[in-house]
């Protein structure tokens, strides 16, 4: 401890404005952690001012989320403390989503799903929100969806792309069931768009049968615009 | 400079290092701060607590587990809720008092203990050495805060919390010992103990009862001062003893 005493320090300028963010990874897993929904919704809020929706989720939020994860695995934080975690950032999430606006409603359609067993669904909330930025009507599906019920889903919509996230590589094979229900499908279901990404897919070399392998939302997003979609295309809605 | 470099010279005492990393920092503090009370002036002791801790031990910061800044933020946040704690009990502890001074307010008894009690006050209050009497005061009499006593009085926020706690610490030996005494009226004397509920009854029998009734009352009141004295020491004292813990995202403080 240090005994010696504190100099005065002046007080903070309330006008003054905050000299760069506050937005750190380390700082949005604390209170991610913590429950602070409220929180980590301003943090992120914060630095979408300044950055791009995609780049704050990949660089801020993605990477907090992996802190929690790193936190779990070394024992520091409980599995509850995870589970909080991941209930504050839908929260926070939530709270941040991009404003609707008329043009998002007839805009080209993404259908975003998790495969059978996989229940890690914060990057498909990110993805959904990049997507929805842009002016894609994004109909997520979250966690656990078997690949039959999948393929009876599009073929009853119209959809133009799907995107698959795992978070671990252990659900590999259910994403490879899935992407190949799609493809075996038959109509216009076996030649869609299908994208894949989340901390899952970092270890696979091939394709699994999808069109692009995402290693970030910016990746994920630069593939979404690449397909040259805009609001009014999707006239069979 | 590197984080670990000026959390060394301030480790260190070099009170440059602690004036560095303020200015670097403490804006953005300030703001997690306000997200939380969203009060300037509770921001500012939030701020003001951080530094202390970070002051005091700096060697909490643990760069394996994080960054500066974060750990920075994080400790504002928890100053910033133990901030707004202390206001919430700050602000019952005000409506307990409101309560009992507006109690009966056409009741001769409280009338005269209401003159009592502020006299025990006064003399237990002038007692006290002038520095600490006019901290209280600015704190619990004029409402300022910590930090406005220590900005009012010209001293650092460390000393004006040291003074304002070592007065309540008084004020309490005092009472305490008035009431070891008998010293309210009519109640100590026979009891030969602490006047507390159990008196009410002994003391309201005989031909003075309801004059005695009404001291006793006032015996029970000047327990529950001590009680709510005590409860304001506890939280003034507590930044004191709490060291701060928290790595950036690690432990909670």
């Amino acid at each position: 401890m240090n005994d010696s005493p504190m100099p005065e320090l002046s007080r903070v300028p309330a006008q003054i404005a905050p000299d760069g963010d506050v937005a750190a990874p380390e700082f949005l897993a604390s209170l991610l952690a913590d429950g602070d929904g409220d929180m980590a919704a301003w943090v992120i809020s914060q630095a979408l001012e300044d950055r791009s929706r995609a780049e704050v989720y990949d660089k801020v939020v993605q990477p907090a989320m992996e802190l929690v994860g790193i936190r779990w695995q070394q024992g520091r934080w409980s599995v509850s403390v995870e589970h909080l975690a991941s209930v504050a950032l839908n929260q926070a999430l939530s709270r941040v989503r991009p404003p609707e606006n008329p043009e998002s409603r007839v805009g080209p359609t993404a259908v975003l799903a998790a495969p059978e067993m996989e229940q890690h669904v914060a990057g498909l909330a990110c993805l959904a929100q990049v997507l929805e930025d842009d002016g894609w009507h994004v109909e997520n599906l979250g966690a656990n969806v078997p690949a039959d019920d999948l393929v009876s889903f599009i073929s009853t919509r119209n959809v133009d792309i799907v995107a698959f996230s795992i978070g671990t590589v252990d659900r590999l094979d259910k994403l490879r069931e899935a992407v190949d229900a799609l493809r075996t499908a038959g109509g216009r279901a076996a030649e869609l768009p299908v994208i894949v990404g989340g901390h899952g897919v970092t270890a696979i070399e091939d394709l699994v049968g999808a069109s692009h392998v995402c290693h970030s939302l910016s990746d994920a997003q630069q593939f979404a615009r690449s397909l040259s979609l805009s609001p009014g295309d999707n006239d069979r809605r | 400079m590197e984080d670990t470099e000026l959390l060394a010279r301030i480790a260190s005492g070099d009170q440059q290092a602690l004036e560095i990393l303020h200015e670097s920092f403490a804006p953005r503090m300030y703001s997690v701060a306000m997200r939380v009370t969203r009060s300037e002036r509770l921001s500012q002791e939030a701020v003001q607590d951080a530094f202390m801790a970070v002051w005091q031990y700096p060697r909490r910061f643990d760069p394996t587990r994080g960054s500066l800044g974060p750990w920075l933020f994080t400790l504002a946040r928890f100053k910033a809720i133990d901030a707004v704690r202390r206001e919430a009990a700050i602000k019952g502890h005000t409506a307990e008092v409101d309560l009992e001074l507006y109690e009966a307010p056409d009741d001769v008894h409280d009338e005269v203990w209401r003159g009592l009690r502020r006299a025990r006050l006064n003399a237990a209050i002038s007692s006290l050495p002038e520095d600490q009497r006019r901290a209280l005061s600015f704190a619990f009499i004029h409402g300022l805060t910590h930090v406005e006593v220590a900005e009012r009085e010209g001293i650092p926020l460390g000393t004006a919390k040291t003074r304002i706690r070592a007065a309540l610490l008084r004020l309490r030996a005092a009472l305490e010992t008035e009431l070891s005494e008998g010293g309210s009226p009519g109640a100590g004397g026979e009891s030969g103990g602490v006047p507390g509920m159990g008196d009410r009854k002994r003391a309201s029998e005989g031909p003075s009862g309801r004059i005695r009734s009404g001291l006793v009352r006032c015996a029970i009141r000047v327990g529950s001062i001590i009680e709510q004295s005590l409860k304001v020491a506890q939280f003034v004292t507590a930044p004191f003893d709490a060291e701060p813990t928290a790595a950036a995202g690690g432990s909670r403080q």
